[in-house]
């Protein structure tokens, strides 16, 4: 079943086109290496209708007579390996050894091959340029050099050593003085409370430097350490250099130019790899690997340095080598590598102390710059005589509030500087955070602000008032619970009628109501089993302001009562009504 | 210092009232009328024993009945209160005389409080007493309502109304007022202000059961 006959039962009409896709099919069959299609591929093929199919279709059905592919590929005649002799060196030093590879192709075109072209990994096979020895005359020249040198060194040695143990001793003795100077301090503090005033900020500036002096003689430490080390490496040397007349001479002496020679043979052969060279060193066993490197270097050095000036950072970095240094590193690494546990937990532990002596040096810091912007007020040199009137509080007020603004425009600047500048230095402390300004703030109660509002109409006014009793009130800065203490109230919003009254005579608005409303709130209440003691003025046996207002809720409540007690009435009045007017009763 | 200051109340916690006792034969005196029965004494105090009202308060003057001699007696300074013997109770006016003048500032009017004299038990909660003591003490608070700046300045010298949490003794339940019992008063009143506020539901809910009867009523 084709497309045709599909279309043709679909009774689709596409005369246009017919002739076309028959002939193209006819064209791509005929061009198709495989023009015979069977089978289920037939008939898919033949589904495609006259359209061109969107993926060559060839491939495809060649894989449903994949078996006939694999035939042709075993059918195909396998390509000949040979295996070869080969030589891996440039040039044609094969040093006796034979090596053979199995390589595509025939034996005789290979061999051909092989002698006009070089191996193919030939060119990776690179050495080291290791510059020639010396001469022998040259040799002992150089040796004689190095001999100098090494002389001139110790001496040198020996006097830096001397002048580091003459340092100590001066901050050992620096040291001594300090502590006596803290203990005289610490004696003057018994002294008056004024001095101790000041002591005490000395103190703090001195505990400053205590805490520097601390990280000083860690790192003192730390290079005292390193010192002794060195010195004592020295003192070895010394010892050495005494008992040989020269020790390091004689060592380097030793060095004959037999031995330089196995050296450099040695070098060589393996390419500079000096762990092994060191291995298979067998000329003098005693030599360690610094020694070869040493001698190596410092030779290599001069033989470049006389032959050619181009390789000037070469010969500098040969020069830099020195042994002592070298053997002083690895003893470090060897130390560091055996180290215990407990000495790796000791050494963390301590680190993250120096951190900590670190982050308190730098809390003590932000401290200080805050104590010094409280610092930054202005001081108190007048006598406050002047501000003990009221008026002169205002103006003190004023003052302050100004120096307030100022204060805090400097902040703005200084943190807009510190943000700009992304520096470490400690913020600001806001001035509302000082306390007496958090206190006036924040523990103000709804009285006091209303005293205090007072008391500013009042300045205003310029009424002078020589000690205001608001004024100490507010100084007082009471809590809610004192203020009741002292029996004050704040009415926001209620209306007072100037005057003495009894509290159990309250006008509270629960009670401004009528006697007959009264009386019968107080039977109400009689009925509610509420003691009332008869009769309507029965009040709070302790009329205090929070009973009368607990009293006065009450009457209001009872009235509210009596409000729905008598709507209900209305209304079961109404019901009777209506129930009668539709003669139902 | 006369200038009021507006929206605020400050009070002072008092006493007043009156001791009674049977008048006995030996404390007769020969000026003393044969009818008289009780030995009565009726005063006016502050709360607060270390509370001094005399900056504020220039005499207190007790009325007593009439039939008395001199029935207006004058009290200049502490302690406020008149002993007297008699037969029968009356209301005994207590005034209050503020020191006057503007110049002073304290500007009050005086102010009257009535006690009723009371030479009988009254309250069958107290057990009488052998010597047929009686004893009637009231607590007040005088509230200075938009106090001037002077009696704000006399009542902010010390807290005056910090009454105590217990009775100095236990016998003087009934002449001693105790924070306790403020307490105790809140708490009855918070009682019977919640059965009201049951009672006002309830009677709610039956409005509004009317409320659909009558609506049916009127459907009908």
């Amino acid at each position: 079943m084709s497309a045709r006959d599909i279309l043709d039962v679909l009774n689709v009409q596409r005369d246009e086109l017919p002739g076309l896709p028959s002939k193209k099919r006819k064209k791509l069959n005929s061009d198709s290496p495989m023009p015979r299609q069977t089978g289920m591929a037939r008939e898919l093929y033949n589904l495609l209708g006259p359209n061109t199919p969107p993926v060559h279709l060839g491939g495809v059905s060649g894989g449903g007579g994949g078996l006939g592919g694999l035939k042709d590929k075993m059918n195909l005649k396998p390509s000949p390996w040979t295996r070869l002799e080969f030589n891996p060196q440039q040039g044609n030093d094969s040093k006796g050894i034979k090596l053979y590879h199995w390589v595509k192709g025939s034996r005789e075109l290979l061999e051909q091959e092989q002698a006009t072209k070089e191996y193919l990994f030939a060119k990776f096979n690179t050495g080291v340029e290791i510059p020639e020895l010396v001469g022998e005359e040259l040799y002992e020249q150089y040796m004689q050099e190095f001999e100098e040198k090494e002389e001139e060194e110790i001496v040198q040695a020996r006097l830096e050593a001397e002048a580091r143990r003459k340092k100590e001793e001066e901050r050992r003795k620096e040291r001594a003085k300090n502590e006596e100077k803290k203990q005289a301090k610490e004696q003057d503090k018994d002294q008056s409370k004024d001095e101790q005033d000041k002591d005490q900020s000395k103190d703090e500036q001195s505990k400053g430097e205590q805490i520097n002096d601390k990280n000083i003689e860690v790192s003192i430490d730390d290079a005292g350490a390193g010192a002794d080390a060195d010195a004592d490496a020295e003192v070895d040397t010394d010892t050495g250099a005494a008992d040989n007349t020269g020790g390091i001479v004689t060592v380097a002496s030793t060095w004959t130019y037999e031995e330089t020679k196995y050296l450099w043979d040695l070098c060589k052969a393996f390419e500079l790899k000096w762990p092994i060279i060191h291995d298979r060193y067998t000329y003098d066993l005693g030599r360690t690997q610094e020694d070869l490197k040493e001698q190596f270097y410092r030779l290599s050095a001069k033989a470049l340095d006389s032959h050619d000036a181009q390789s000037k950072a070469l010969i500098d970095g040969l020069e830099l080598y020195s042994k002592s240094k070298e053997t002083e590193r690895k003893q470090y690494l060897e130390n560091l590598l055996k180290r215990t546990p407990a000495e790796i937990a000791e050494e963390e532990s301590l680190v993250i102390e120096a951190r900590r002596f670190e982050l308190a040096a730098k809390k003590m810091l932000i401290e200080r710059s805050h104590l010094l912007t409280l610092l930054d007020s202005p001081q108190s040199s007048q006598s406050i005589l002047q501000y003990n009137s009221s008026q002169g509080l205002a103006t003190l007020y004023n003052n302050l509030m100004i120096m307030d603004k100022n204060q805090k425009k400097k902040q703005g600047q200084l943190q807009k500087v510190q943000n700009s500048n992304f520096d470490p230095v400690p913020p600001a402390i806001p001035v509302a955070a000082s306390s007496s300004f958090k206190k006036e703030r924040v523990f103000q109660t709804p009285l006091q602000q209303h005293l205090a509002g007072v008391l500013k109409s009042n300045q205003s006014n310029n009424i002078k008032l020589e000690t205001n009793s608001i004024q100490q009130l507010l100084m007082k800065r009471l809590t809610q619970k004192e203020e009741e203490a002292y029996g004050l109230h704040y009415h926001s919003n209620e209306k007072l009628n100037p005057g003495v009254l009894l509290r159990s005579a309250q006008k509270l608005p629960g009670l401004q109501q009528r006697q007959s409303v009264l009386k019968s709130v107080s039977t109400l209440l009689q009925e509610l089993d509420v003691p009332t003691g008869g009769g309507t003025s029965w009040k709070p046996v302790m009329p205090t302001r929070k009973t009368m207002a607990k009293y006065d809720e009450l009457i209001r409540s009872v009235v509210a009562l009596l409000e729905m007690k008598k709507g209900k009435d209305r209304l079961e009045a109404e019901i009777r009504l209506i129930k009668s007017q539709k003669g139902l009763e | 210092m006369s200038k009021r200051i507006k929206n605020v109340s400050i009070s002072v916690p008092i006493l007043y009232g009156n001791h009674s006792v049977r008048l006995e034969p030996e404390e007769r005196t020969e000026r003393t009328p044969a009818d008289h029965t009780h030995k009565w004494t009726v005063f006016f105090k502050p709360v607060l024993d270390n509370i001094d009202l005399t900056p504020l308060i220039k005499r207190v003057t007790f009325k007593l009945h009439e039939t008395y001699e001199n029935s207006v007696r004058l009290l200049e300074k502490p302690p406020y209160q008149v002993t007297e013997t008699g037969w029968g109770e009356f209301e005994v006016i207590i005034k209050l005389h503020f020191h006057p003048g503007a110049e002073l500032g304290i500007n009050e009017k005086n102010f009257q409080i009535f006690h009723a004299l009371k030479l009988h038990p009254f309250n069958p909660l107290i057990e009488p007493l052998p010597n047929g003591e009686v004893h009637l003490v009231l607590y007040d608070e005088l509230v200075f309502q938009e106090p001037t700046e002077k009696v704000f300045e006399i009542l902010t010298q010390k807290p005056s109304n910090l009454i105590p949490y217990k009775l100095s003794e236990k016998s003087k339940r009934f002449q001693e007022f105790t924070r306790m019992d403020e307490i105790d008063e809140l708490a009855r009143l918070d009682v019977y202000i919640a059965k009201v506020k049951e009672e006002v539901e309830k009677e709610g809910n039956e409005f509004q059961e009317l409320e659909l009867q009558k609506a049916a009523l009127l459907q009908q």
